[in-house]
């Protein structure tokens, strides 16, 4: 609880209490509110401010917005559920408020728009005015929510180990500061984690001008470091790369998970989901080359893919180069005797000559692309390829980087780990990160941290690093604190709080201006400093920025098509060796970002944990992704345990044989296995840092496996990975498509016949649809967890989830297409309640829990259910989830803040499924009563999993409005309904994916 | 010579030997109930009391922690319990079929084995209503499936099978009931007037109601008798084919069948008749009550369960054919997957038992040879539980779409609430077996060699026809 | 039957017989002699006695009808209400009034009201329960449950004559006749 444990304070050392963001600004208030706060800590006994209930929670709040308001008061003894006396400004209860602000997301700024009940934060949404969200986010984005409410995070500042306050922190800060300043900070070092803060930007500059000897390292486990790099080598200075995909029409993707775990995944997505929506079969789309070991999301959306170990990447681009210079005569200047004569080996002869061609026929239409982490060489290489097509410029700008430090991420740290060794640290600030879990192993950072006089760890959990510092502090969750961010296309948002924080805690900003000496440390000051020194000046601007959630003006310069440097890439190119050949006793292995615990930072999120991974659906677990043939060959099946070792490193984890893995190379995912990431994320999968190394952080060769004879559990949500030649997921080529411009309905015909009985009339008033589009889809799982947030979907726990008792509403489901399970295709396929008309699902219930509403919504009365499962049963596409325990018992009391206060928390013994947000559909439908509409705007009611979808791939509306959007998309050729011939007459349809192979691949 | 009467020529023998009087009867039936009880009772019935204590121990956790606690799943949201249920319907069945479909057959063989068969049907109802009480997720909301007027002022869904259930399955079991006593009635007579300490004289007379053997009551009593039969042979019908609608009316492939209603209701007797020759087999080596459930009634039983065994088997191999002939991809696989999938195994245990075992009927020799008979009894009532299985857990755990498709992993609990079962059956019917006639002594009575008037045929034309079991036209 | 009898009058005479064939002949000479308050008892239900007491049909099956009938009107009234008039709701995309699904428990109520009237209509018709009867106040009596069979002629009838009944009965070859008296106080 926000009043409870919060030992949060003023610049001038007054407690802080909740408020409304206005008076956070005004002394005054925070004069009132010292005096609140100490009425409520004498009328409230101590267990109660730590025993939290809702309604305590809304009681004090209003407790508080009472107090805060009015002077008079404040001595009546107070209540502990009082009505809002005096109604805080905006708040109406029951009707939630929005605040736009945004997330810092591997190095790219997502903006984001939060919705509020009371002061209480429940959902995020994409921030429809921010260039790199457009109104979509990304699925670690929708679990942010769940964060802000972990009751594991650090409540209180500790000391070596001993619980401290915050007032103990600053005066050791003062004392610290002090005699730091006497020898101009030497011995002073931060680690930072890369950042696109302008205000960090400017703190930390400060810092070093203050204290000129003190040094700041930069340090993330998965970041641009190569990126930047590589333009540091092609432009000569550091740049931001900025892709444009929707103007692009032939896209290779070189190890690049753009899709997904790469920066500004959710815009790349819209945008090459754009340039690949088909209205009609006379449309166009574009085609997309994925080479890489993994079989990534993006991949999965290839309409050709090469699967080839990370270390022949670079092979392949070269070799590619090559293969555009001599057949097509692009122009690569002196960097062409740097890719010429590179050995084929392993890569088809069309994978180099249709790619080829087919890129020089597009150029400035067409983008090459390269993943983190590839080494900066073959970004450079792409820079130039990019470049010589004609593509800088059109499909990729370059601006200039916020932050160059983040290019030196890995030496960064082994220069501060080295100094640490070497006793050369005195004062070391850990902002944010956990490096005694995730540097590279070699460092043996947490050993190092012995030799450090004083470390100061701010993070959000009491993590593995945090066991080894002297002090921890609480560090607070971005929606608890002012900040700003800066996304790579120059716009600028600022981060505002949507509560105080529930523990108290800091920001980074905050910490680094306490050691820059600044005056005014707090967020709110920092952030309206940075935010007038941008020139935004007044109070109506600053209004204007926290509403809009994005400033007008842009702020990096935009640097369009750079000269490329032809020399110094070939330079970087001839350094790069051709590592030997690999074999089942020359394994590589690939170290990849997770796409849900990301580098473990999220790994106490039971809704992370929970979420299916997208390609091999498996939950509360990562694994050794093996390829098919490999695995084989290793003699190894999906669930043995396996110890990988490297020069005398090892880790044991679960094999999971992958479809379509690279041969001989191994995928890890980072982030799991954490040992202090809190109760949930403890122990669960396996913790692959041990084999990374400075030399080779993202993949290495020379792995051997050992079989280790001992399997373990792991849980799927999906175990059966075929179609069995049913038409489920249809797709055609695009050529098919264009002679058979219907193809799904011949594949799944709609029985027609003479119903029965008098049919429903379902032509009248609102009637909801939802159409999916399988051809834009790309299997992100971000809806998954947007319904699981907007509905209060519970989270069962591994054990049950292998029992097949997962609760998602609205799953993902992911079938592999082809005969060869070395190279597969990919066909997701979006499924929740299909909302039939003549629901299986209603005949069957005895007591009438489920029945139709007017509006042709397939409804269940919770309260009504008795729970016989009959309709799970009767479901063809089954769709309902039965609460087979009490999986909402004991939850958390802030993880019940989380909880959306217009969906029902669901008790054990009864089914659930997907309604279509039907609450959303009320309050739309309320809204429009008020504003003396009969009707609904297309539009106005929007479903969470509609809204969150990066790719726009779900549409949801009103089918008896002709013009809506949901109407039209029914209309084209491509539409269909799932399982047609049931004749359960559903409301969702899907259209069929569309894929556009390249004829001259004889794939 | 009366037409019930033995025909030598084709080799028909008198069902009972001519030292059985009716005197004999009342005497060899009542002393079950008034002597000491044998060891093998006290056996049965301490074994059963145990079970039965499982069953309570499995059912109180289930309701504490709910239905997880079984191994229930989505796909399989059904399992063991709705197998349970219709396996134990099934086995019901037999005992009115005996009771009332014989005796408007005029077979006088069922008298010495329907008050048993009665008994039976009481107990596995009782057994049977036990599942879909306790599967649904919140019991103590299980009213709301009787229209009965409520706060929310909603009504039942008469639409839904399991709806029917709630109707068929309780009017079976009043039906049932009802029939069971009446038949009762003069038989409690004999016991209090047999009796000799008041407690005895005291509850039976109460159960007899009076019961004085007077014609004008018998002339009532057995048209009621009549009636009853009337009505319990569609009823007894009527019953599994509702049981199979819950899974005929859905969209499964693999339940959505019409042949559902006659292949259950086959089965349900096959199962009934294993069930009841099993309990015979036992009840009469511990009490020796050969004379009277003689190896002819066994033999006749046993050709019973020859046919039903056989027509079963007819209804597995069409159901294949039909799957075939529809070319509906989800039906075909269905069945593809019941004999190839991961529960094949479950399946052609299912066939063994339930087709195969039968057919040893065939010879007259293992036909009536005690330890075969009761061997295949066994195996049958085995082979109907897995029938129930397969159809239920094989068609839920792969449907239509791949990506839900799972396994079903049973629980202790599930195992508790099964054996527990069996243990509440054997306990209600050792009860049965101490304190009631297991034997419809007024029925057997009447249908001894002699008991009626013999030379009579002149001047009774009106005569009654339904007299009990031997309601036969004087020859 | 209680021992010290103070004053006692005559209620029943009961005549018993040891084989079917003599209980219906006997039945017939009683017939015969025009009686109308007697009774025949046997341990179970003898061949043609009703034709030999000259009995009339039994109309239990008149009151089975009728509950029979009240029972399909009852579940169609009812399913039709609660489905289809006070709270409809669409189910499957069906009318709520739906006919077909009806069927079932439309069989099922038919059943259960005629198997009621069935058992107590025959109660109702036998006057049972009743626990007390002249003819249990005879010892001998208990043997009808057994393998005995008795004719009883009660006092009440108007033929009834202590010498002529006695006689009559005795004519017609029971191995007993007995006079069941009661105590009066």
């Amino acid at each position: 609880m926000s009043t409870a444990g919060n030992k949060q304070e003023t610049s001038s050392g007054k407690r802080l209490f909740w408020r409304s963001l206005e008076q956070k600004a005004d002394p005054q208030a925070q004069h009132e509110e010292a005096k609140a706060s100490d009425v409520v800590k004498q009328t409230i006994s101590h267990d109660e401010l730590f025993t939290l209930r809702r309604r305590n929670f809304l009681g004090l709040s209003g407790a508080m917005a009472a107090l805060v308001g009015v002077e008079g008061c404040v001595r009546r003894p107070v209540e502990n559920i009082m009505p809002y006396a005096d109604m805080p400004e905006y708040i109406n209860p029951g009707v939630p408020l929005h605040y736009a602000t945004a997330t810092q997301r591997n190095g790219e700024a997502l903006g984001l728009v939060v919705t509020t009940f009371e002061g209480r934060p429940t959902k995020i949404e994409g921030n429809p005015d921010h260039p790199t969200s457009l109104g979509a986010t990304d699925l670690l984005a929708q679990a942010g929510i769940l964060e802000l409410y972990d009751p594991e995070r650090s409540h209180a500042p500790t000391h070596k180990g001993v619980a401290a306050s915050f007032a103990d922190f600053d005066a050791f800060v003062a004392t610290k500061l002090a005699e730091l300043q006497k020898n101009g900070g030497s011995g002073l070092r931060v680690l930072a984690q890369p950042t696109n803060s302008p205000t960090f930007v400017r703190m930390r500059a400060a810092l070093l001008a203050k204290l000129p000897q003190a040094r700041v390292h930069t340090y993330a486990p998965v970041s641009q470091s190569q990126v930047l790099e590589s333009t540091r080598i092609a432009f000569g200075q550091p740049t931001s790369v900025l892709h444009d995909f929707s103007q692009a029409k032939v896209v290779v993707a070189l190890d690049s998970d753009f899709m997904m775990t790469e920066p500004g995944s959710v815009r790349s997505a819209r945008q090459f989901a754009s340039a690949r929506d088909m209205e009609s079969a006379s449309g166009t789309m574009n085609r997309l080359y994925a080479v890489e070991p993994l079989f990534s999301v993006t991949g999965s959306n290839a309409d050709h893919r090469l699967r080839l170990p990370a270390q022949d990447i670079a092979r392949y681009a070269r070799a590619l180069a090559a293969e555009l210079i001599s057949a097509h005569g692009v122009q690569l200047g002196a960097i062409a005797p740097a890719v010429q004569g590179v050995a084929t080996d392993g890569i088809p002869e069309h994978w180099l000559k249709a790619v080829a061609s087919d890129l020089a026929a597009n150029t400035g239409r067409s983008l090459v692309v390269a993943g983190a982490r590839q080494p900066a060489a073959v970004h450079a290489l792409v820079h130039a390829l990019n470049r010589a097509l004609g593509n800088a410029g059109k499909t990729v700008t370059y601006g200039e980087a916020l932050d160059p430090t983040e290019a030196d991420n890995f030496a960064s740290i082994a220069a501060l780990a080295s100094d640490m060794a070497a006793g050369k640290v005195d004062t070391l600030v850990i902002l944010g990160g956990n490096p005694a879990h995730d540097a590279p192993a070699d460092l043996h950072f947490g050993d190092a941290l012995a030799k450090v006089g004083t470390s100061i760890h701010v993070s959000s959990h009491d993590e593995e690093t945090a066991a080894l510092t002297t002090w921890h502090l609480p560090r607070a969750h971005e929606l608890e604190t002012w900040g700003d961010l800066q996304a790579s296309t120059g716009h600028y948002t600022v981060q505002q709080p949507m509560l105080a924080p529930l523990w108290g805690g800091r920001s980074d900003i905050e910490v680094l201006g306490q050691l820059a000496g600044e005056p005014a440390w707090r967020g709110h000051d920092l952030v309206q400093a940075t935010v007038t020194g941008r020139g935004i000046n007044g109070e109506l601007a600053w209004r204007q920025l926290l509403h809009k959630g994005v400033a007008e003006q842009t702020f990096a310069r935009v640097l369009g098509a750079l000269e490329v440097r032809d020399g110094e890439v070939a330079g970087a190119l001839r350094k790069l060796t051709d590592a030997p050949a690999l074999s089942a006793s020359n394994l590589e292995v690939v170290f990849a970002a997770d796409a849900k615990m990301f580098d473990g930072r999220y790994a106490n999120s039971t809704w992370l944990l929970e979420l299916p991974d997208p390609q091999t659906r498996i939950t509360w677990d990562n694994a050794a992704l093996i390829g098919p043939s490999t695995a084989k060959e290793l003699g190894l099946k999906s669930g043995d345990m396996v110890r990988l070792s490297k020069d005398g490193a090892s880790v044991d984890i679960v094999t999971w044989v992958q479809p379509g893995q690279a041969p001989n190379s191994i995928g890890l995912t980072l982030g799991w296995g954490r040992k202090k990431a809190g109760s949930n994320g403890n122990g669960h999968g396996f913790d692959v840092y041990p084999l990374r190394t400075t030399a080779a952080p993202h993949f290495t060769a020379g792995v051997a496996v050992q079989k280790l004879g001992v399997t373990y559990p792991l849980s799927q949500v999906q175990e059966h990975d075929s179609m069995e030649g049913r038409p489920l997921a249809i797709d055609a080529t695009l050529s098919e498509y264009k002679e058979k411009p219907n193809f799904p309905e011949f594949k799944s015909p709609d029985p027609q016949f003479a119903p029965l009985w008098k049919m429903q009339d379902y032509s009248k008033g609102n009637q909801w649809g939802m159409n999916v589009d399988l051809n834009t889809c790309n299997g992100c799982n971000a809806c998954v967890i947007a319904c699981q947030a907007e509905n209060n979907v519970p989270v069962v726990g591994k054990e049950q989830v292998a029992r097949g008792r997962s609760m998602h509403w609205f799953r993902i489901d992911r079938y592999y297409v082809g005969d060869n399970e070395d190279t597969p295709e990919v066909a997701f396929q979006p499924v929740g309640c299909q909302h039939c008309e003549e629901a299986p699902c209603e005949n069957v219930c005895p007591v009438a829990a489920t029945s139709h509403s007017p509006e042709g919504l397939n409804d269940i009365a919770y309260n009504r259910c008795i729970g016989t499962r009959y309709c799970m049963n009767n479901c063809p596409y089954k769709v309902r989830r039965f609460n087979f325990l009490n999986f909402n018992q004991d939850i958390p009391e802030t993880l019940q803040m989380q909880k959306n206060p217009n969906v029902t928390v669901r008790f054990r013994g009864v089914v659930e499924k997907c309604t279509y947000c039907v609450q959303r559909i009320q309050k739309a439908k309320s809204t429009a009563k008020q504003e003396g509409r009969h009707w609904l705007r297309d539009g106005e009611v929007v479903s969470a999993c509609q809204q969150v979808c990066p790719t726009q791939a779900i549409t949801f509306g009103d089918i008896n409005n002709p013009k809506s959007v949901v109407s039209t998309k029914r209309r084209t050729d491509r539409n269909y309904a799932l399982l047609a011939e049931v004749g359960a007459r559903p409301r969702t349809r899907f259209l069929g994916k569309i894929r556009n192979p390249n004829p001259e691949m004889k794939s | 010579m009366s037409a019930d009467s033995p025909i030598a020529e084709i080799g028909e023998t008198p069902l009972v030997p001519a030292h059985v009087t009716a005197a004999f009867v009342s005497d060899e039936v009542s002393r079950v109930t008034e002597q000491k009880a044998p060891v093998g009772w006290w056996m049965v019935f301490g074994v059963a009391l145990m079970f039965l204590g499982v069953l309570l121990v499995s059912v109180g956790y289930l309701v504490w922690n709910g239905i997880g606690s079984w191994g229930n799943n989505s796909p399989a949201a059904w399992a063991w319990d709705i197998t349970n249920f219709v396996w134990w319907i099934g086995i019901g069945h037999a005992g009115t079929l005996i009771s009332a479909v014989l005796f408007l057959f005029r077979q006088k063989w069922r008298t010495s084995v329907n008050r048993f068969a009665e008994a039976m049907t009481i107990f596995a109802v009782i057994c049977a209503l036990l599942y879909p009480t306790i599967h649904v997720g919140r019991i103590w909301f299980l009213y709301w499936a009787l229209p009965i007027p409520n706060q929310m002022g909603m009504w039942p869904n008469f639409k839904s099978p399991l709806l029917w259930d709630v109707f068929a399955v309780s009017t079976y079991f009043t039906v049932s009931l009802l029939f069971w006593f009446v038949g009762l009635i003069p038989d409690f007579a004999t016991l209090r007037d047999r009796a000799k300490n008041v407690v005895r004289k005291k509850v039976y007379g109460a159960l007899a109601l009076g019961w004085r053997g007077s014609n004008r009551h018998w002339r009532h009593y057995e048209r009621a008798y009549l009636i009853l039969a009337a009505l319990s042979t569609p009823l007894v019908l009527s019953v599994h084919s509702v049981v199979s609608f819950d899974f005929a009316t859905s969209v499964m492939p693999g339940w959505h069948t019409t042949i559902f209603p006659p292949y259950f209701v086959a089965g349900a007797v096959f199962s009934g008749f294993a069930m009841v020759s099993t309990l015979m087999i036992i009840c009469r080596q511990v009490y020796g009550l050969k004379d009277i459930m003689t190896m002819k009634h066994l033999e006749l039983m046993n050709k019973i369960m020859l046919v039903t065994g056989s027509l079963v088997g007819y209804a597995y191999s069409m159901e294949f054919f039909i799957a075939w002939y529809s070319g509906n991809e989800y039906e075909r696989y269905v069945f593809i997957n019941r004999a190839t999938g991961p529960y094949a195994w479950a399946y052609w245990t299912m066939v063994t038992c339930n087709v195969v075992s039968p057919q040893l009927f065939w010879w007259k020799r293992l036909r009536t040879s005690i330890p075969v008979m009761f061997a295949v009894s066994i195996l049958i009532n085995i082979g109907m539980w897995f029938e129930r299985f397969v159809i239920i857990v094989t068609t839920l755990h792969r449907d239509y779409l791949p990506s839900s498709w799972g396994m079903f992993h049973p629980t202790l609990v599930d195992i508790g609430c099964y054996t527990g079962s069996l243990g509440l059956f054997f306990t209600l019917f050792s009860l049965f077996i101490r304190w009631l006639p297991m034997i419809a002594m007024f029925e057997v009575k009447a249908a001894l060699p002699g008991a009626q008037p013999s030379h009579h045929a002149a001047h009774d034309e009106h005569a009654e026809p339904a007299h009990g079991a031997l309601a036969v036209k004087e020859a | 039957m209680s021992e010290q009898a103070t004053s006692k009058r005559p209620v029943v005479y009961l005549a018993e017989y040891d084989s079917p064939d003599a209980i219906i002949h006997a039945a017939e000479g009683v017939r015969d002699a025009g009686y109308e308050k007697w009774d025949v008892h046997s341990p179970y239900p003898v061949h043609g006695m009703d034709a030999a007491m000259g009995l009339p049909d039994s109309g239990l099956g008149w009151i089975v009808l009728l509950c029979g009938l009240t029972g399909v009107t009852a579940a169609v009234v009812m399913i039709q209400w609660m489905n289809g008039i006070d709270y409809p709701l669409v189910i499957g995309g069906k009318p709520p009034d739906a006919i077909p699904s009806m069927v079932p428990i439309m069989f099922e109520l038919t059943v259960l009201l005629s198997a009621f009237g069935a058992v107590f209509g025959m109660l109702g018709l036998n006057a049972l329960p009743r626990h007390h009867h002249p003819v249990f106040y005879s010892d001998r009596f208990e043997a009808f449950s057994h393998d005995k069979f008795f004719i009883s002629i009660e006092v009440e009838d108007k033929k009834f004559d202590k010498e002529k009944t006695k006689q009559l009965l005795e004519s017609l070859h029971s191995t007993h006749v007995e006079l069941v008296e009661e105590e009066v106080a």
